[in-house]
């Protein structure tokens, strides 16, 4: 999906993609702090998966069932380079409950952005 | 359903409710005093009554009473709200979303079906004297005579309710115990075959069963032909709403159904936790308010004893819910909704045959025994035994039913403030004289006989639609889920 006229386009743009596993009930939380600080958009979606935390156990009439994968719920933010750190600070900061599930960020550069309504591409796009 | 205070023998009647209530109560002294005059002005009004009453009456349309058809017919209203939608939610909420309207499809069209079989032959094969006391005659098939002005017996001398009331109350226990069945074997069921079984199950057990224990020509006509009725109505067995007929019929049943259907595909294997506990509470919620039409309505009329029966059927609900759900606190740590619904319906299963006869405070005490005990055979036995009685019809509903059963010839003893039972041989009825280890014994008698009649029957019939229609389907569509393969749609598209 290579942008068509290429005019928006800011060759070299420096930008980065982060994606965020937090704890559900967090979710608000960041939202509210990350528009504090300018992030203008994120995607979010809800996941399951493991880490370090345990599963639960949950009892049906006597029959055991333990799950091992934890509902998460999961951010994708694109952003500037120079809004990053502070990006992944806030998230740090306020999704913390300092117990372990309290999830990972993880930071990848970002090749490309384009706006599919207007064509921009580059952080223009964001 | 069988034996209790009848109406017209009303100075006896009261007295011995005054009495119950003395013992049950620790009556204050200005509680005696108005049960004791309650009592003077009933001997008054039976002494009248007493002189007037007719023997074998041929015209009874004067001896029928507005308030008791009116009770009568919204109790049937509210069986039919036990099945659809109580059963079929509790039901459907504990299976996995991609059968939920597999098991609410199979109890609508049950109790549609049932609705269609007991009008064209299954009301006259329970209800009318057969050349055996073990199955009614075709008399009434098709409701022949059954109209408009044709009335049938309650359990008092003299009171009558108008037969198609009759009927059509009797109507709905007929669809709520097949009902039972499927929660055995749910998810795992062609729903043909399923519907197939369900017709021949009806005529060849229940039918029979609800002849042996709830027939009879009525007090007005007993004690003139003794044999007119039913086997185990003969034989003396207690059984107010039907715990051996609905309860332990329907649970030995859904057994043997789901020991020869086997288990589910991945049984122990995969996880197989319900779908939406939420449908499950509101599903047993609606079969608690049903069950006051079961069993208070098993009276057939609205009087002192159908308080009782109302009363009772509350207080070992609300038992049998604490009772498992302090058991689960106990065992697991954690008292789950599941553990209390579950609770509940053994509570209401428990004291079905024991409604009409037992006290409030005996209730109390059956309703918080019985759920150890299905708690042991739901969670314990179950496991160890490695049935996949899918909804645990036989460990709710024929254990607890065995327990109520029993127990219901301790309850029902005067000397524990129960209401005892009317020897209907003599007009007009008169109290039986009540011998406690006797009547247990009948009641174990009454029990076996149902096992064997139901187990046995159940499963010929499983065997025969099974080499007949196939009952199981296809591991592909087992694991599709029966909603999509069966019905051709799912339950939620969000």
């Amino acid at each position: 999906m290579a942008a068509g006229n290429g005019t928006g386009r800011l060759q070299g743009a420096q930008m980065k993609f982060i994606i965020a596993i937090i704890k559900p009930f967090k979710l608000d939380e960041v939202r509210e702090a990350l528009g504090a600080i300018g992030v203008a958009g994120m995607t979010v979606s809800e996941v399951k998966g493991f880490g370090r935390q345990k599963g639960q156990t949950e009892i049906y009439r006597g029959a055991e069932y333990s799950t091992n994968m934890l509902p998460k719920v999961k951010l994708e933010i694109a952003a500037a380079d120079s809004l990053a750190p502070q990006i992944v600070e806030t998230i740090q900061q306020v999704a913390s409950t300092e117990a372990i599930g309290d999830g990972k960020i993880f930071v990848l550069d970002l090749a490309e952005a384009v706006r599919i309504r207007t064509g921009e591409a580059g952080d223009t796009a964001l | 359903m069988i034996r209790k205070i009848a109406y017209g023998a009303g100075a006896i009647g009261a007295s011995l409710f005054a009495a119950t209530a003395a013992f049950a109560q620790e009556a204050t002294a200005a509680a005696t005093d108005a049960a004791t005059s309650a009592a003077a002005a009933a001997t008054t009004a039976a002494a009248t009554a007493t002189s007037t009453l007719i023997a074998a009456p041929t015209d009874t349309a004067a001896m029928v009473n507005k308030g008791d058809t009116a009770w009568m017919l919204v109790s049937s209203a509210l069986v039919l709200m036990m099945s659809i939608p109580g059963l079929a939610l509790f039901y459907g909420g504990l299976v996995r979303t991609k059968n939920m309207l597999s098991v609410c499809m199979q109890v609508f069209m049950i109790v549609s079906i049932a609705g269609l079989v007991w009008a064209c032959w299954g009301y006259s094969l329970a209800f009318t004297g057969g050349s055996t006391p073990f199955v009614g005659g075709l008399s009434k098939a098709f409701l022949m005579g059954v109209t408009g002005s044709s009335n049938a017996a309650t359990f008092s001398n003299n009171v009558y309710i108008p037969e198609l009331v009759y009927m059509v109350f009797q109507m709905t226990f007929a669809m709520i115990t097949p009902a039972l069945i499927v929660g055995a074997f749910a998810e795992r069921v062609k729903f043909t075959p399923l519907m197939i079984f369900m017709v021949l199950w009806m005529t060849v057990v229940y039918f029979p069963i609800a002849h042996m224990v709830w027939y009879w020509a009525g007090p007005d006509f007993l004690a003139a032909n003794p044999s007119d009725a039913g086997y185990l109505f003969q034989l003396g067995a207690l059984d107010f709403a039907g715990g051996t007929v609905v309860h332990i019929n329907a649970g030995i049943a859904g057994l043997v159904g789901c020991l020869m259907i086997g288990k589910r595909v991945g049984f122990g294997k995969e996880a197989t936790p319900p779908h939406s506990l939420t449908m499950t509470m509101i599903g047993a919620s609606l079969l608690w308010v049903g069950w006051f039409g079961f069993n208070a309505g098993s009276n057939l009329e609205a009087n002192g004893v159908t308080g009782v029966a109302f009363v009772n059927t509350m207080l070992a609900t609300c038992a049998a819910a604490v009772s498992w759900s302090v058991i689960e606190q106990l065992h697991h740590g954690k008292p789950s909704m599941l553990g209390g619904a579950t609770g509940a319906v053994a509570g209401l299963v428990a004291i079905t045959p024991a409604s009409g006869f037992g006290a409030p405070m005996t209730s109390i005490v059956l309703g918080l025994l019985v759920s150890p005990v299905c708690y042991f055979f739901v969670s314990v036995v179950k496991n160890k035994l490695k049935y996949d009685d899918t909804l645990d019809v036989f460990g709710v509903h024929c254990v607890g039913g065995i327990f109520g059963a029993i127990a219901t010839g301790i309850v029902a003893d005067p000397a524990l403030g129960g209401q005892g039972f009317f020897d209907y041989t003599k007009f007009p009825a008169v109290p039986g004289t009540y011998d406690m280890a006797a009547q247990v014994v009948i009641q174990i008698k009454a029990v076996l006989l149902t096992l064997v009649w139901s187990g046995v029957g159940s499963a010929v019939l499983y065997f025969i639609v099974d080499k007949v229609f196939g009952l199981r389907p296809t591991e592909e569509a087992e694991r599709e889920g029966l909603d999509i393969t069966e019905h051709g749609e799912r339950a939620y598209n969000y």
